[in-house]
């Protein structure tokens, strides 16, 4: 098969600037040039069958309620080498404990602040913030158990943390899914190359829900809002592999400050609530007084340290897209350390400097709501039309403190099936960083995929696909 | 001064419950503005307690078995010092209170009315007062769910409704500002003796604005509890399964300790 090589001034996975194969790529590329191309076409034809069989669907937020659609699978790994490896799992180790110390300290004793390295307002006034959880103490101190961390590579080879996930981070499912599908339609592709194994991820997950209590032999539970979630597969599918019950809020129940579970043989207490609620949610008499997702009860049963959440009440204002600059910042403060991981150099459009700078270069950045996840409220300024310039620059100037802006970086590429062959796009990564007696992650992570040519945007409900991520166990000499 | 409480609440069903659950924030907390010299609260269910994050304590009360009625008695004697209020009784820093909420969002009429002031105590004693000029005092006007934009369109609310328009405009403004709710001494007999205010963090110090009463000093107020707008200091949250509809009944009364009601 022909692999289209990439545009010049781009990262690609594959190939290095001088279009070689770059070495630790080297068995996938032979497999690719030696592989047919119809046997290829009806492997994706036999992925797509098995996928639907699987019931991996997902469905868009805005469209027909029911409406499964299947995340579009591509069949060309993504393959990260160990030396990379090795900077990545140490600089999110960093970053994800920097976050963790932070979450504690802004809803405990306000050094941070103190210090003067962020100021109350954005902080405590920031609509995440969860008064709710203020001098709660929770087991290790950790609140976000689960973190998905979203990297870019850039053209200068170096990976970019674009936005931290520490609240619901969905996608874990599909990592695991990807590898298996390619390791049931390519065995002997997995013979050639030294791939780490994912699949150990629910255990670990499992291990870390756990540790989330201090109990010996804590009772876990999974919470989902239910099958209309886009997410309900990953609920259903994670609460599966690790053997513990799947609920919804009307399986649970509150009395003396300590949740239970229904169960056949009678109530159960919950000891760990792996929750895919957002917090408004969680307990109509707390938050939403409207929530039907939740139960009532279980803020006391939280408050009463009877109850853990993963991830708890509030991290949503460590994972904010206006605290997000300070991260770096948090990690000296914090840890005593240079961060490892690259932030994305951001403009906080609140501040009359930099919303100045905004609006005379907006054709070249990115301009993104300070809060918002999907990827609906963007704009890609060297892709926008005078019309949608025009427009945000108006939304820009009515209410600038819900913006920030980067410049458009240039997502590395991969060789990707596409309608006309094999074919560069951009992609993005995902690992998932788990928290609890201490820092683990299975090395790998959901790669997104913008199936569009030139396309940026890599979310699923915007027409992205996935790949499976392979992290080389070693490196080729 | 020393003040003797009593507060009834009772909600009657029209078909007997199954379960019930409720927050109560009923229990004042000493503070040096007042001290608690006798409190008991009594529900006819099983009952534990909780400090939530504003510190308010908060009786869990569930019932099990059906019922058709329940009342809550809050009784008390509590001594107010007097002393005015100080800048260290937040567990957190007054920005906290700098963000809207659902029932405190200020809509464009509300932006345009509170443009007209500014963050110092003059000005938002006039808006105090140019805020109860426009919403007309009418008990029972309105519902728990009553924001702060239907109040100012409506032009009538209680004490709830008052005071979330304050802080819906303090809040524009950049004033951090909390609810209270609690109780009130007056010496007129038709006013309600539950009541809610509200307390404005100018710099230093957190200061009373009690909008319906155009006060500003809490020389006859009991907190019983503090937060963003009433849903985070609402005397009682629940929620039940099977009792068809419900009535409220409230009575409240506080009295000077030693004399009669």
């Amino acid at each position: 098969m022909l692999i289209q090589t990439p545009a010049e001034g781009l990262y690609d996975e594959l190939f290095d600037s001088d279009n070689r194969v770059r070495p630790h790529c080297k068995p996938l590329e032979n497999w690719l040039v030696d592989s047919d191309e119809d046997l290829i076409a009806e492997k994706r034809r036999e992925a797509n069958v098995l996928f639907q069989r699987l019931g991996i669907t997902f469905n868009v937020y805005g469209e027909d309620q029911g409406a499964d659609r299947l995340i579009p699978f591509d069949l060309i790994p993504r393959v990260i080498s160990a030396a990379d490896w090795q900077i990545l799992s140490s600089g999110l180790r960093q970053r994800v404990q920097a976050l963790n110390r932070f979450l504690h300290d802004i809803y405990h004793n306000f050094e941070i602040v103190k210090a003067g390295v962020l100021s109350a307002e954005q902080v405590f006034a920031n609509p995440q913030y969860q008064p709710g959880m203020q001098n709660l103490k929770l087991p290790r101190n950790l609140y976000s158990h689960i973190a998905g961390i979203d990297l870019i590579r850039h053209n200068d080879g170096d990976f970019y943390v674009l936005e931290d996930n520490l609240r619901c981070p969905s996608g874990v499912s599909y990592m695991l899914e990807n590898r298996r599908m390619m390791m049931r339609l390519f065995p002997e592709l997995f013979a050639s190359a030294p791939v780490a194994p994912v699949d150990h991820y629910p255990a670990l997950l499992g291990e870390t829900l756990r540790a989330a209590s201090l109990k010996p032999n804590p009772t876990v539970a999974v919470l989902t809002p239910g099958r209309f979630n886009s997410a309900y597969f990953e609920h259903a599918f994670l609460a599966r592999q690790m053997g513990v019950e799947l609920v919804e809020g009307a399986d649970l129940f509150v009395r003396k400050n300590r949740v239970y579970m229904k169960t056949t043989v009678g109530p159960q207490q919950v000891d760990v609530i792996y929750r895919r609620i957002d917090d408004d949610f969680l307990d109509p008499l707390a938050g939403n007084p409207k929530s039907m997702l939740g139960v009532p009860g279980l803020y006391a049963a939280y408050r009463s340290g009877n109850v853990v959440f993963a991830n708890a009440m509030g991290t949503g204002v460590a994972d904010d897209k206006s605290i997000y600059p300070f991260v770096p910042d948090m990690i000296r403060f914090y840890l005593g350390e240079e961060p490892i991981l690259k932030n994305v150099p951001t403009w906080s459009c609140r501040k009359p400097k930099d919303l100045k700078y905004v609006l005379e270069h907006l054709s070249e950045l990115v301009v993104k709501e300070a809060q918002g996840a999907g990827g609906y409220g963007m704009l890609i300024g060297p892709k926008a039309t005078k019309k949608e310039l025009s427009h945000f620059a108006d939304l820009l100037k009515a209410k600038p403190h819900l913006y920030i802006a980067q410049p458009t970086l240039s997502l590395s590429t991969c060789p990707t099936f596409v309608e006309e062959g094999v074919a560069p796009r951009h992609l993005d990564l995902r690992p998932f960083v788990l928290s609890g007696k201490k820092i683990q992650m299975v090395p790998g992570g959901l790669t997104r995929v913008a199936l569009k040519e030139g396309s940026l945007v890599v979310n699923s409900s915007q027409g992205g696909g996935t790949k499976d991520t392979w992290v080389l166990e070693g490196d080729p000499c | 001064m020393k003040l003797k409480i009593r507060h009834d609440t009772t909600y009657t069903y029209d078909e007997p419950t199954q379960t019930s659950i409720q927050y109560i924030r009923l229990t004042p907390r000493n503070t040096p503005q007042q001290r608690i010299l006798e409190w008991n609260l009594r529900t006819p269910g099983d009952t534990n307690m909780m400090t939530d994050g504003f510190g308010n304590q908060v009786t869990v009360m569930t019932m099990d078995r059906p019922v058709s009625e329940i009342t809550l008695t809050a009784e008390g004697i509590v001594d107010l010092t007097g002393k005015p209020l100080t800048k260290d009784d937040s567990p957190f820093p007054p920005a906290v209170f700098l963000r809207p909420t659902a029932l405190t969002e200020a809509s464009k009429p509300i932006k345009k009315f509170a443009d007209q002031f500014s963050a110092n105590k003059r000005s938002l004693v006039r808006m105090m007062n140019k805020i109860l000029e426009r919403i007309q005092f009418v008990p029972g006007a309105t519902t728990v769910t009553h924001t702060a934009t239907e109040a100012f369109d409506d032009k009538k609310g209680v004490c709830q409704d008052h005071t979330h328009v304050f802080i819906a405009c303090c809040r524009y403004i950049g004033v951090p500002v909390r609810y209270v709710s609690g109780y009130i001494h007056t010496d007129s007999e038709d006013h309600l003796a539950t009541h809610a205010w509200a307390e404005v963090w100018l710099g230093h110090n957190w200061h009373t604005f009690d909008v319906v009463n155009l006060l500003n000093v809490a020389e006859s107020h009991i907190k019983l509890a503090t937060g963003l707008d009433y849903l985070d200091a609402a005397p009682v949250r629940g929620m039940r399964a099977g009792g068809g509809a419900e009535s409220l009944h409230t009575k409240a009364w506080v009295t000077r300790a030693g004399e009669s009601q």
